[in-house]
């Protein structure tokens, strides 16, 4: 009796090792990509910024060694006197082109409102709430959609609606029992459950209650660099060397999301944030979820 | 962690008062099953992981006892799925449930387990609520006994429509004090 269980328990082993290799596939579809460095200059009523075009710039530079198709960069300098609106934003995403197993990548560099919007460059003061981003985004037909946003108060694009809760507050605290609490009356409140985008996947400079800096040493914002910096990107040559990828934390060969974050993360926490005033920081946020979009494939 | 380590000593330490309790601990590899309707194959996404347990077990009716424990456990990346991957996470748990010792060869655990998880590398948590069936096998003998253990879980999570896992398990039983019934 006892060995025919043993005898079964190790044909169950063996059948559930085997299974987990059964059902992967590599990626198979395209890598869009649209981004934005908005720069403000000659806009009467909007601080200009200055690193943000270096941003999207950089970013297009990494993203060409790749293999991303139609990457459209736009940017600030590009013509100064045509500054960008939510129309034009949204006109430069494609318009249900894309298929099912793409994956289309939105960065934007730029100023963000205090009420967690996106603010353009239009003179009369307009802005992109997350709602209306996410919509058009949806509009794209891509099956995976990865948004990375350097602006202020950009946590407010981190929905944690739904399934998850962000244990990293607006104010940075440890482990805090807030998290606990919330994440659990979630659990057991339907009206919170739905996920409005599960296919939209958003990294955050800043938290929500938070601004985000650009530097002008590093000559990026400070988290575009230090994101770059975890991909691969060689800051000094403005070129990507190829032999090293920081982000690719388990040399699987794939850069995800979540890997991409963490790896930024712990470099602008130990290189930037020591060096600057503890009112001042902020900290990169991330959509929850279990699935994680592959960024690049080395 | 710090406090997790001290809760499991310490919960190890209170068995030692409790008459006629056993002390128990569980470790198990497992492998992991997800399937979400926004998964582009109807395949599900499988993943390794593992965890451990312990806890007690109060005999109540016999063969039917109490059992509450604590435990760890973790789920590895897996992938990849088409574009992506799915993450991994780490869980802490209490639970609490049912042992019924079917005969002198083993019995089944039934148990109703609380978690609450933290996708890798980040700060994300989700919490969820989880249901352990756990066959069991004696391998020496009953008292103090070595067995070798089939958990089987249903996690009720959000994130995904259905999840559950399967592994194989030791269990290590060690009766503290009282009489074995």
């Amino acid at each position: 009796m006892k060995r025919s269980l043993i005898a079964i328990t190790a044909a169950i082993l063996l059948s559930l090792t085997i299974s987990c290799s059964l059902f992967t596939y590599p990626p198979a579809g395209e890598f869009h990509a649209v981004l934005y460095g908005l720069d403000y200059q000659d806009i009467s009523n909007k601080s200009p910024l200055i690193q943000t075009v270096n941003d999207a710039s950089d970013f297009k530079q990494y993203l060409d060694y790749f293999d991303y198709h139609n990457i459209e960069l736009f940017n600030g300098t590009d013509d100064p006197t045509s500054p960008y609106s939510s129309d034009d934003i949204f006109g430069s995403l494609p318009d249900n082109t894309l298929k099912k197993s793409d994956t289309f990548l939105f960065y934007l560099a730029g100023h963000g409102s205090q009420d967690g919007k996106i603010v353009t460059e239009s003179e009369s003061n307009e802005v992109i709430s997350p709602e209306e981003l996410f919509s058009e985004l949806d509009g794209t037909g891509a099956g995976t959609i990865v948004v990375i946003l350097d602006i202020c108060y950009s946590g407010a694009f981190v929905l944690d609606d739904g399934y998850d809760t962000d244990g990293l507050p607006d104010s940075y605290g440890d482990d805090s029992p807030e998290a606990y609490q919330e994440s659990w009356s979630k659990y057991f409140d339907p009206a919170s459950s739905e996920r409005s985008y599960p296919n939209i996947h958003v990294i955050s400079a800043a938290g929500s209650a938070e601004e985000s800096l650009e530097d002008y040493e590093l000559e990026n914002g400070a988290f575009t660099y230090y994101l770059l910096d975890a991909l691969g990107y060689d800051h000094a040559e403005n070129t990507v060397p190829g032999y090293s990828y920081p982000a690719d934390r388990n040399s699987d060969g794939y850069i995800t999301l979540s890997e991409a974050y963490k790896e930024a993360f712990d470099r602008f926490q130990s290189e930037f944030l020591s060096g600057i005033p503890s009112d001042s920081r902020y900290y990169p946020h991330i959509t929850g979820g279990p699935g994680d979009p592959i960024l690049v494939v080395l | 962690m710090r406090k997790l380590c001290i809760v499991f000593v310490l919960l190890g330490l209170s068995v030692a008062a409790l008459p006629a309790a056993d002390f128990e601990l569980q470790i198990y590899p497992n492998s992991y099953f997800t399937w979400d309707a926004s998964y582009e194959t109807g395949d599900p996404r499988v993943q390794y992981g593992g965890g451990i347990t312990t806890g007690i077990i109060i005999p109540v009716i016999s063969p039917v006892s109490l059992t509450a424990h604590i435990g760890l456990s973790t789920v590895f990346p897996a992938g990849p799925y088409g574009q992506m991957m799915q993450k991994g996470f780490t869980s802490h748990f209490a639970g609490a449930g049912f042992d019924v010792a079917v005969s002198d060869i083993g019995g089944v655990q039934l148990t109703a387990r609380a978690k609450q998880s933290t996708y890798y590398g980040t700060f994300t948590r989700f919490t969820h609520l989880s249901y352990t069936v756990t066959p069991y096998v004696h391998l020496f003998s009953k008292a103090n006994s070595l067995s070798l253990s089939l958990p089987v879980t249903y996690d009720r999570r959000r994130d995904t429509d259905h999840a559950f896992s399967a592994g194989i398990g030791l269990r290590l039983s060690y009766q503290l004090g009282g009489v074995a019934q």
